[in-house]
């Protein structure tokens, strides 16, 4: 039995893919992934895998490289004489808020059952974070554009600069025909710090300081970066996860030299092996420290950061981080970036406020029908779980636009 | 997609530019912003709008042509597109009728307070109206003012126009003057500090627009936050307005300073838009003939 198999949330047939690239067919590898996942460029590049987690050879050395493989089936399993397939429109329609991996996902599956789809993007350009947070040196600008090339030849719309809400109202889409509205509006606002001097100048929060640099164009962020002085200066991220050594990351690519501090060991950082590796490549040095305070000079400008250092001490059963007694020491950075985890928008609870909301800050809905507390909304992504990894986005999106077909086949009953 | 239809010298290094973009026009109120991004690859600028009109479906928008962007933005001529134009964003100005209010504001302050004013006049208060500028050549929107408040007062910092000194100064003698019911100001934070503690002592309701950094305007970063009765809100969503007895001061000047010496357009290059004129192409024809 292949424990990959429950490890991954989209349920790939993982076994069933490699030994069809083993035995050299790429094309119907790729085929068979994409029956279960429509972007595997997307995961092949940033998907935290949990089923190399699951992997059977984990026990004793290293795990397969399953999400590598899934990337060159992608790449080159493509075949260049592929028809788009124009999927003829249905009486229904569906419109899709948000153009993240979630709304993607869901626009791909409800295209595919025949159903008009219009996703509606806030921001110029569609993709949500995997454009504007992943830096472009894990998931570049190209590979997005061919996934929502690829969508709109499916039959999906991609409507930008609407936002809802502000620009579009929820009863407007309904009276234009709409039969169910998704709410993929994700979750990408950082929950703040209550560390003092978080509002010295040069600290940001992780989303904000990703969005900074990319907001104009992902793959040339040497102005902007050049603009906040950057590439000279020193850098300490606070906090752990993939947006934290991500910026971490695009910092010390740019020339900085960067510190993560965080409290615990490297083993619960948060994200995989490999980019532990990659980023300590790269220059980016680890510290269990805990974060006291913000140092800041005298106009109002970050110096550094005061933290106390973590001693490892023996526990009962394993091994324990423990505040040690020496003086906190202060390390320097002119810039700091703090990952303390991100929530939904707020602007949702202001706008609907009849939408009901779970205690730790994500979207209820129905586990049965999928449906929010609004008639005919529906939810799905980030929104839903308050956070999580692109492909339980993706998962999300599947999911929710099955739920929709389900709704709209006892609808039309 | 949103064209220029109107541009207009208003003071020195400030234009007023009309957009077409019907979808926002058809919806925008007062104390609303659009985010405008010039030309493509150029960061956005959150724009008050400072006027909107549903029936030709135009947006005015006040530019302060101070870097990159906003200098790119002010070079565009009538007829050219914007790249992109996000709103109505943010909550509308808090208004009803409440009697006399007094509306001051300072420096570009005067295009996000010339709505609200409006808005007032229209629901029936009766409006005073106190620009504040540093010199003559400075002062905006005076005309515009004129017509939408039933008293104005003008005050230069040099004493170049009417009166000389502080727009604080002045609101201060006018609280003593007449029993007031409400106060909005826009301007530097030491301006609506002053005026907040000057409303606190005599128990006025005092509304302030606050103009931190912002990225996307959309709620999505967190960079525009500010601290309202201890705990942060975002500009973006939750503003721009806010109750001015309830900002924290201290921190919003430590994020407003944020965006000052770092800001990435005062480290931009200075672009200067490379299109001939009508200028050079009489000249350029002035040549050729005399050839």
């Amino acid at each position: 039995m292949a424990t990959c198999l429950p490890g991954c949330p989209l349920g790939i047939d993982i076994p069933g893919f490699i030994r069809l690239l083993r035995e050299g067919d790429t094309a119907l590898a790729l085929e068979r992934i994409k029956k279960e996942n429509p972007f595997p460029a997307i995961c092949g590049r940033i998907c935290p895998a949990p089923c190399e987690d699951a992997c059977v050879f984990n026990a004793d050395g290293e795990p397969i490289a399953i999400r590598g493989l899934e990337r060159y089936a992608s790449d080159f399993g493509q075949s260049k004489l592929e028809k788009p397939h124009l999927a003829p429109r249905g009486s229904k329609k569906v419109a899709i808020i948000g153009s993240g991996p979630a709304g993607m996902s869901a626009a791909y599956y409800l295209a595919k059952m025949n159903i008009g789809v219009t996703i509606f993007e806030a921001a110029h350009e569609p993709g949500g974070l995997l454009r504007y947070a992943v830096p472009g040196f894990r998931l570049p600008q190209r590979v997005i554009d061919e996934q929502f090339s690829q969508l709109r030849s499916a039959g999906v719309e991609v409507q930008t600069d609407v936002v809802l809400g502000r620009t579009m109202m929820i009863d407007e889409l309904f009276m234009q025909g709409y039969s169910a509205l998704l709410l993929a509006t994700g979750a990408s606002l950082p929950i703040f710090s209550k560390l003092p001097g978080s509002s010295l100048a040069g600290v940001y929060y992780d989303m904000e300081f990703l969005n900074r640099l990319q907001l104009i164009n992902k793959e040339d962020i040497d102005r902007p970066a050049r603009q906040q002085g950057i590439p000279a200066a020193k850098t300490v991220v606070l906090g752990w996860g993939n947006t934290a050594f991500d910026a971490a990351r695009l910092c010390a690519r740019l020339g900085s030299e960067v510190h993560v501090v965080f409290e615990g060991f490297e083993e619960q950082a948060g994200v995989d092996a490999e980019i532990l590796k990659e980023s300590k490549e790269e220059g980016v040095e680890l510290h269990s420290m805990q974060a006291l305070e913000m140092v800041g000079d005298e106009n109002g400008f970050v110096r550094g950061v005061k933290c106390r250092k973590l001693e490892i001490v023996e526990g009962k059963d394993a091994l324990k981080l423990e505040l040690s007694l020496e003086e906190p020491v202060v390390l320097e950075a002119r810039t700091v970036i703090i990952a303390n985890g991100q929530r939904p928008n707020d602007f949702l609870k202001q706008y609907l406020p009849q939408l009901k909301w779970d205690e730790d800050g994500s979207l209820w809905a129905d586990a049965q029908s999928g449906m929010t507390s609004m008639e005919r909304v529906f939810g799905c992504g980030s929104v839903m779980t308050a956070g999580g990894s692109v492909v339980s986005a993706i998962a999300g999106g599947k999911a929710a636009a099955q739920k929709i077909i389900q709704y709209l086949n006892v609808a039309s009953s | 997609m949103y064209k220029i239809i109107y541009k207009q010298v208003i003071a020195q290094g400030i234009k007023k530019i009309d957009i077409m973009a019907p979808a926002i026009a058809a919806r925008a109120l007062p104390g609303q912003f659009v985010m405008v991004t010039p030309v493509s690859g150029e960061h956005n600028i959150p724009m008050t709008i400072i006027d909107s009109d549903e029936k030709r479906s135009v947006v005015s928008v006040l530019v302060h042509e101070v870097g990159s962007a906003t200098r790119q933005l002010g070079g565009l001529s009538i007829g050219e597109a914007v790249y992109q134009v996000v709103g109505p964003l943010g909550r509308a100005a808090e208004m009803d009728k409440y009697g006399l209010v007094i509306c001051v504001a300072t420096g570009i302050g005067a295009a996000q307070i010339l709505p609200i004013c409006r808005g007032l006049k229209k629901k029936g208060n009766k409006v005073i109206g106190i620009i504040g500028a540093k010199s003559k050549n400075e002062l905006m929107l005076e005309p515009q003012m004129r017509v939408v408040c039933d008293e104005i007062f003008i005050t230069t910092n040099d004493g170049s126009y009417e009166r000389k000194g502080l727009a604080t100064g002045l609101l201060k003698e006018l609280l003593d003057k007449y029993t007031v019911q409400r106060v909005y100001a826009i301007g530097s934070v030491e301006m609506m500090q002053a005026a907040a503690r000057m409303t606190e002592e005599k128990n006025i309701a005092l509304r302030v627009t606050l103009n931190p950094y912002m990225v996307n305007g959309l709620g999505l970063c967190g960079s525009c936050r500010v601290k309202i009765d201890g705990q942060y809100r975002l500009a973006c969503v939750d503003g721009p307005q806010f109750d001015g007895h309830k900002v924290d001061y201290n921190d919003l000047s430590q994020r407003m300073n944020a965006s000052e010496p770092v800001q990435w357009e005062n480290h931009a290059p200075r672009v200067s838009p490379k299109r001939p004129g009508l200028g050079t192409f009489v000249k350029s024809l002035w040549v050729s003939v005399k050839k």
